[in-house]
């Protein structure tokens, strides 16, 4: 008899506890795909983040500043009204003063807002940077030595800066945003580098890089569920940490939420139409398997928290009563011709992933990098392969058919070889 | 889809006559297993064999049509649980609900948003499909809001439980191909020949998702071919559930009565425009067939169109942009020049971010093949002997006197290329990142 197709997970994400003293929150836990509560556990809700600024806000959406806007002067009474008046879960600090193409604030005074923002709240706090690797360096680093014992998230953390700023966290005990741009095989490799460096591994977020949606949202939720698929389907342990996305500046960037009412009417009532941008955003990332979300709008964080709460609600498979001795006579037989068929599927990005520590053998790390190939290796000595495919009883086609995914392989393994090194060693 | 063409062959007649259009059995049963021949152009098959193979080769899920001509819409014909996999192939149809107890007004301001709500993004226009005509007990006024809203443009479902005011509205709109919905343990004898009769697609609606299945295994007795799937269940977390074990049972274990696509109702299942957007989002991303709207309206359903955008593209055949000149914030004689890959995440956030620097500006889009500026570089589609015969001949020097192009900074190797192959230009390099556009315009040519 048939049973119900369920998912095999091996693997676990890691619970990453952060936040000072009295006000921890933990994330992750999971044992299956976010909200598959008939089929494995999702112990701790993902954590909702108000998003707070350094500066005065410049060019926002007059929708986003309303709900703070006796307050955006002030990145402290800010903070408190994110956790008094809006209840999120945490505050996001956005140092987006720091930013050299902007005002350019110095690193110190980044970590005096950061250290009186810390005291000021009984919330978790995530420090967050600008898109400027050099300067993250700095304030980051001043940040963790100034809210030392905070524990506090800081990102992004890049491989371009993970060194320094990885050494800090470790020193004074803080959490790390490990940003890499929208690929599994480089997310994959900063966490080792992180590991390597000594970044305990209760210390670790991935930050995949998120897109908004109708600006490359789809790439990160790809991402994300192939980053969820090779941690608790294929037991990749430098890819079990929860995820943290982003959503707040990169939807409320774009013009669509920006754009006030009467320009565009199509585009409806602007009061909704940025919170619904941003919830539409979070939901698919939620979805995909993030755990961490850092909102701008309060009443974006409303209605998430209020979905996560019903859809967070267990389930379990028997109620559904579903009658197995239903599925066709025909396909039957044929029930063995989905293995092989599903098979690769299944395996698919381990290939990929395995392809992806090529450059980090540099690191010293080549015995941990490279994850057990799967079976398609003794394939590749093919000298002898014609005993093997006796033993294995392949088909003339099925054998010709894995030599053609060998090849496959071993192109895409070149193609990400050669586009790591254009990586970071990009033309100038 | 099943079967391996090797397993189809050992069916075939093995004559080798040709009559199919290929020289061999073999061939044909290759054709077979990857889905480029029909069955019945083999004159000989048996008929033991044709049984095996039209329900082994049958498609996991079923693609359902609805409505006819322009109008028509798809829904299921899925292969995959994760778009990575391959791709998503029928987005998610959205529409809304209409019911005989509105008023007229109401009624036509949704059929007017219906009618106007169109969004035209990189090269597609993103609208919604449906509307589904709830009956609240005038069967008169049923079948004409039907026939209203076919004129309007929209495929229909059809909502009622009483079979008479079906048939009613089935006379009147039954050639245009609307959904019955629904047949439930009560009805099902009735409405399965009222969909055998006006040949139109049904949904099975039932108490969970065992229950649903063998109504639709009913129904496909019947000889009932498009059938579209409601568990009943209106809990989140039950509903999401209920969507992933279908399209595994469909997908995985060849489960047929469950190889339709799904209907969705957030109308039903929240009381505020964004918790019935997070609702239908949720069912876009998680395998929804059709998501059924309260009403229509921009703020919400614009986001839901671009999810929808997203989560449907194919991951394998990168979103592009035309290639050609777009003018930012009203450009003028003297406005500065740049240009950019078609990749149309590239062009989305440069252009919003020439836009958001509020310096009136020229972006030339040149045709890379959706590779973003660094790839197609490295992979000499974003090369100076390319770029010049573009700029050359796009018409730009007409629009404008200035002479500066800002190339990418990822591409800033070209720049000594790029001013030997343009004559009478300087090359200006930009910076690196998105981000960083608006304060480079500003600095550089903001008055």
């Amino acid at each position: 008899m048939a049973a119900l197709p369920q998912v095999k997970y091996t693997g676990k994400i890691r619970e990453i506890k952060f936040g000072k003293p009295g006000s921890e929150v933990v994330v992750g836990g999971e044992t299956a795909y976010n909200f598959y509560s008939f089929e494995g556990k999702m112990p701790h809700a993902p954590v909702l983040a108000l998003q707070v600024l350094d500066i005065e806000p410049e060019e926002w959406a007059a929708e986003a500043i309303e709900p703070f806007k006796d307050a955006v002067k002030d990145p402290v009474a800010w903070a408190k009204k994110c956790a008094e008046v809006y209840k999120a879960d945490a505050v996001c600090l956005w140092l987006t003063g720091t930013d050299p193409n902007g005002k350019n604030l110095s690193a110190d005074h980044a970590a005096e807002v950061a250290k009186k923002v810390a005291d000021a709240i009984n919330l978790p706090l995530i420090v967050w940077g600008v898109s400027n690797d050099e300067k993250n360096t700095e304030t980051l680093k001043a940040i963790c030595e100034a809210c030392e014992g905070k524990n506090l998230v800081i990102g992004p953390v890049t491989e371009h800066n993970y060194k320094q700023v990885g050494a800090a966290a470790i020193a004074y005990k803080h959490v790390v945003a490990a940003n890499t741009p929208i690929d599994i095989n480089l997310a994959k490799q900063l966490n080792i580098l992180l590991e390597n460096l000594g970044v305990p591994n209760d210390r670790v977020l991935i930050d995949p890089t998120t897109g908004g949606v109708g600006y490359g949202l789809e790439y990160c939720y790809s991402i994300m569920e192939r980053i969820r698929q090779a941690a608790l389907t294929q037991n990749d342990d430098k890819l079990q940490y929860p995820i943290i996305n982003n959503i707040a500046e990169e939807v409320w960037k774009t013009k669509e939420a920006k754009l006030p009412n009467g320009e565009d009417p199509k585009l409806g009532d602007a009061a909704v139409r940025g919170v619904n941008l941003e919830v539409i955003t979070a939901i698919s990332s939620l979805q995909a398997g993030s755990d961490v979300l850092i909102l701008r709008h309060p009443r974006s964080l409303e209605h998430i928290r209020k979905y996560l709460g019903e859809i967070m609600a267990p389930t379990d498979l028997d109620s559904m009563k579903v009658d197995l001795s239903l599925i066709a006579e025909a396909a039957k037989p044929a029930a063995a011709a989905p293995q092989p068929a599903a098979a690769p599927k299944a395996e698919k990005p381990a290939p990929k992933v395995a392809a992806a520590p090529k450059p980090a053998e540099k690191v010293e790390a080549p015995a941990k990098a490279v994850p057990p190939k799967p079976k398609v290796v003794p394939m590749k000595e093919a000298p002898t392969a014609a005993t093997e495919e006796g033993e294995l009883e392949l088909t003339e086609e099925e054998v010709q058919a894995l030599r053609e995914m060998v090849a496959m392989f071993r192109a895409v393994k070149n193609m990400f070889g050669g586009l790591a090194k254009l990586i970071q060693n990009p033309p100038r | 889809m099943a079967l391996s063409g090797i397993q189809i062959f050992k069916m075939m007649p093995k004559k080798n006559c040709g009559e199919c259009g290929v020289p061999t059995c073999l061939a044909f049963a290759m054709n077979l297993a990857a889905g480029k021949a029909e069955l019945d152009s083999c004159p000989y098959v048996s008929d033991e064999a044709k049984a095996a193979l039209a329900s082994a080769s049958a498609p996991p899920i079923r693609t359902v049509e609805i409505g006819v001509g322009e109008k028509m819409v798809k829904t299921g014909g899925e292969t995959v649980l994760y778009r990575h996999d391959k791709t998503f192939n029928n987005p998610t149809a959205l529409g809304c609900l209409v019911s005989t107890s509105e008023n007229d007004t109401t009624v036509d301001s949704k059929l007017k948003a219906f009618k106007e709500l169109r969004y035209e993004r990189v090269g597609l226009t993103l609208k919604p499909e449906i509307i589904a005509i709830k009956d609240g007990g005038d069967a008169g006024r049923f079948a004409q809001l039907a026939k209203k809203a076919s004129d309007a443009g929209a495929a229909l479902i059809l909502i009622s439980d009483n079979a008479d005011t079906m048939k009613a509205a089935l006379a009147e709109v039954g050639k245009e191909k609307p959904l019955i919905y629904a047949a439930t343990d009560a009805n099902a004898d009735a409405y399965a020949d009222l969909a055998k009769e006006f040949n139109c697609p049904v949904a099975v609606k039932s108490d969970g998702v065992g229950n649903m299945a063998k109504l639709s295994a009913k129904l496909m007795d019947k000889g009932l071919k498009d059938i579209v799937l409601d568990s009943g269940n209106r809990k989140i977390s039950e509903l999401l559930r209920d969507n992933v074990m279908i399209r595994r049972l469909a997908l995985e274990s060849l489960y047929r009565p469950l190889g339709f696509p799904t209907i969705v109702f957030p109308c039903e299942m929240a009381d505020n425009p964004v918790d019935e957007a997070i609702v239908a989002g949720t069912f876009v991303s998680k395998y929804g067939g059709m998501a059924i709207l309260s009403d229509l309206r921009g703020e919400v359903l614009f986001p839901l169109l671009l999810q929808r955008l997203n989560i449907f593209t194919d991951p394998q055949r990168p979103m592009t942009t035309e290639q050609g000149i777009y003018p930012i914030n009203n450009p003028g004689k003297d406005s500065p020049v740049l240009i950019t890959s078609n990749f149309s995440l590239t062009y989305f956030i440069v252009s919003g971010e020439v836009e958001s620097s509020r310096v009136p500006s020229w972006l030339l889009v040149l045709n890379t093949d959706g590779l973003s500026v660094l790839t197609a570089w490295a992979a000499g589609k974003f090369v100076a002997d390319l770029i010049g015969p573009f700029v050359k001949k796009s018409g730009i020097e007409d629009k404008t006197a200035t002479r500066t192009i800002v190339i990418p900074g990822a591409a800033a190797i070209i720049s000594g290329d790029l001013e030997e192959e343009l004559s009478g230009w300087r090359v200006a390099i930009g910076p690196r990142e998105g981000a960083h556009i608006p304060a480079y315009l500003r600095q550089n040519y903001a008055k």
